[in-house]
């Protein structure tokens, strides 16, 4: 009896041992080949190093020096999390290795964040464990269920209940009173009321942010910062501190500017998100000549929904203008009333002169995966090309999604 | 002036050898690890029969999944470009819709009516409906793949076979045979299941007349049967359908230095 519970934990250990191993050789790997790049400069160290942390609980714990609020998704108000003097950051992962501590825990079709994410709580020590509280909207079936999932492994999760209609009055106010609650739970966890003055200042820290982040796509909209750096950038910001990250942008909008190959055709790329350390999807739309113009993934462009503008600077004003930003300027396709999302695309398809829409879809991620055929049929009609790529973050399809990537982007010239 | 192209596919390396738009030479073997050694093997023994030498040539094109590996390549051509030019100009420019079964990959390709890439679908990593799923099947059967159309289009009443994975496929043949059926009705099953998944594949690319099928099991006139079945429509067979790729990718490069 004893031998064999020492040997199921001593297997235990061992596997960890491997997959911990392997995480860091998975990130090794691509930071190597992000350095490698012709496109490289050491501005972009900052943004590799932050992105870094990911596998380093502690050191990220330290440096930030606050308590921890994990976050799914980008519903959640920022804002409110910082005038309580929390750390925000995203708790999302592209990392495949890790996905073997939650095989047998989860269909085998589940979204490989998801995979991913859950992995973390299996780890000895990892971000997710870390945090002092994890909010979770429910925006996919995913999310709605992986509280479920983590179980008792998290220290505290609060969920936000996501009104999937955004523009009824219902769900308006659905969403306030969410937004309402979430205050309430991080007062108790703050251990103080929220400051009206202080959330002023951390609104103005985030349009602050906005705005770089809005200089950082008009760079690459006119080719000069490449579609995988700006997505590192922008997955930096997930994990960052929010002042630290604009004043670093701030530096890269200065002083970078490598110019896009001639004959490289612009694309515009969305679906599913692109997270650090995977960018293969990124990576081989590049290595198939084509230039990554703009996108619309939730860990990239639309990481920062807009500007929060208030007529009314009262605490119920400011609440209920930001509740309102979050929930109506997301063009998640988990909403069901969406049109936003496919006239922002085409918008910018227009203005800019992109010819084709490269649409990513992590198997099992099912709201992107059913909004495809109309934004197929949508982008077809409006006489631009469309490819879909459907992946997760193994590595064996990527000759096969690199043939593909070379004759769509004949197709452009 | 001649023109080589190289198609290093999955299953097997093709090698053609064209002058304008006119096939002088084609020849295939199956894949091995060897990619360089016998496509090299390939274009000497080419070079040999049309008694010219590789100074000669104007070029050489490659394609194919390993394209990339062949060092001697004048000029890399993606495979949906070299199908479609090879699939345009053996057609006499008539084709609109090309349907390739390659070793792994099955694609679906729109053409224009000036031989451009409108529009493609092609599989992801699933071998289901490939070259792949026939070497499975040859393996169960014990029958050559080459026997495939003529068995079975002698069936009267085909087998159903509803799985579009081939390591699915594989245990519902085995469950078929464990029942007794006809090979005949499980080869034109197996059939119909591959032009059921191309259907689904092509899903919302309407697919013009003037269909073409290549790739090595456009051969197979069982399976011809069946798609035309499925899809509907008639679908036109190349006379060696297994080298429209390498010949497109030599036409390629022949324009270009043209």
């Amino acid at each position: 009896m004893n031998r064999e519970t020492y040997s199921r934990k001593d297997m235990e250990e061992r596997l960890l041992r491997k997959v911990k191993k392997d995480i860091q050789c998975e990130h090794d790997i691509e930071l190597m080949s992000l350095r490698e790049r012709d496109d490289f400069s050491s501005e972009f160290e900052y943004f590799l190093e932050i992105l870094s942390l990911g596998i380093y609980p502690q050191k990220f714990k330290e440096r930030f020096n606050k308590p921890l609020a994990g976050l799914y998704c980008v519903q959640v108000p920022l804002e409110l999390f910082d005038a309580l003097g929390f750390h925000p950051f995203r708790l999302c992962s592209g990392s495949l290795a890790i996905q073997r501590l939650s095989s047998g825990r989860v269909p085998s079709l589940t979204c490989p964040i998801i995979k991913s994410c859950l992995s973390s709580f299996y780890l000895d020590e990892s971000m997710e464990k870390l945090c002092d509280l994890i909010v979770i909207p429910t925006t996919c079936d995913w999310n709605a269920k992986l509280p479920e999932i983590i179980g008792d492994k998290a220290n505290s999760i609060h969920i936000m209940e996501l009104p999937h209609i955004k523009e009824s009055e219902r769900g308006r106010e659905r969403w306030i009173q969410e937004v309402y609650e979430l205050k309430k739970v991080l007062e108790v966890h703050a251990g103080r009321r929220l400051n009206r003055r202080q959330l002023s200042s951390s609104i103005k820290k985030y349009m602050s942010a906005w705005q770089v982040l809005g200089q950082l796509i008009e760079l690459r909209r006119r080719g000069a910062i490449s579609g995988t750096w700006s997505i590192i950038i922008a997955n930096a910001f997930m994990l960052d501190n929010v002042e630290s990250w604009t004043e670093k942008v701030k530096q890269v909008l200065k002083n970078y500017n490598v110019p896009k190959k001639k004959n490289n055709p612009d694309v515009f790329l969305t679906g599913s998100p692109v997270f650090f350390p995977n960018l293969k999807i990124s990576e081989l739309i590049e290595e198939a000549g084509m230039f990554i113009a703009g996108d619309e993934l939730c860990t990239s462009e639309r990481n920062l929904t807009g500007a929060t503008i208030c007529d009314d600077y009262s605490e119920h004003g400011i609440l209920k203008t930001l509740a309102e930003r979050y929930q109506l300027s997301c063009s998640c396709p988990s909403f069901a009333d969406n049109y936003r999302r496919a006239k922002n695309i085409l918008d910018t398809m227009r203005i800019h002169n992109i010819k084709g829409v490269i649409y990513h879809i992590l198997k099992g991620c099912h709201p992107y995966d059913i909004e495809s055929f109309y934004f197929e049929k949508m982008i077809k009609e409006n006489g631009y090309h469309f490819i879909k790529i459907e992946t997760d973050y193994s590595h064996e399809d990527r000759q096969n999604i690199l043939i593909r990537l070379e004759a769509f982007r004949e197709t452009l010239c | 002036m001649i023109t080589a192209g190289i198609d290093l596919g999955t299953a097997a390396i093709k090698v053609v050898f064209i002058d304008k738009c006119n096939l002088l030479w084609a020849k295939a073997l199956p894949t091995m690890p060897q990619y360089v050694e016998i496509s090299e093997k390939l274009l000497e023994e080419g070079l040999e029969s049309l008694s010219i030498r590789e100074k000669d040539l104007a070029g050489i094109a490659a394609t194919g999944y390993g394209k990339r590996l062949f060092p001697n390549a004048g000029r890399i051509v993606d495979e949906i470009s070299a199908n479609a030019a090879g699939a345009y100009i053996l057609s006499d420019k008539t084709a609109r819709t090309v349907i390739n079964i390659g070793g792994q990959d099955v694609k679906v390709i729109k053409l224009s009516s000036d031989g451009k890439v409108i529009d493609f679908k092609m599989n992801d990593k699933c071998a289901a409906g490939t070259g792949r799923f026939f070497e499975m099947a040859e393996k169960i059967l014990n029958i050559p793949v080459r026997e495939f159309g003529k068995l079975g289009l002698l069936s009267q009443s085909p087998a159903h076979i509803n799985s579009t994975c081939t390591v699915f496929a594989e245990s519902e043949i085995m469950s078929l045979l464990s029942v007794e059926t006809n090979t005949h009705d499980i080869i034109a099953g197996l059939h119909k299941s591959v032009a059921r998944r191309i259907s689904d594949l092509a899903g919302s690319l309407y697919l013009e007349e003037e269909i073409y099928l290549d790739g090595g099991p456009g051969a197979n006139r069982g399976l011809v049967s069946a798609m035309q079945e499925e899809l509907m429509r008639d679908i036109k067979v190349f006379p060696i359908p297994q080298f429209t790729v390498a010949f497109g990718a030599a036409a390629i490069l022949s324009r270009k230095n043209g």
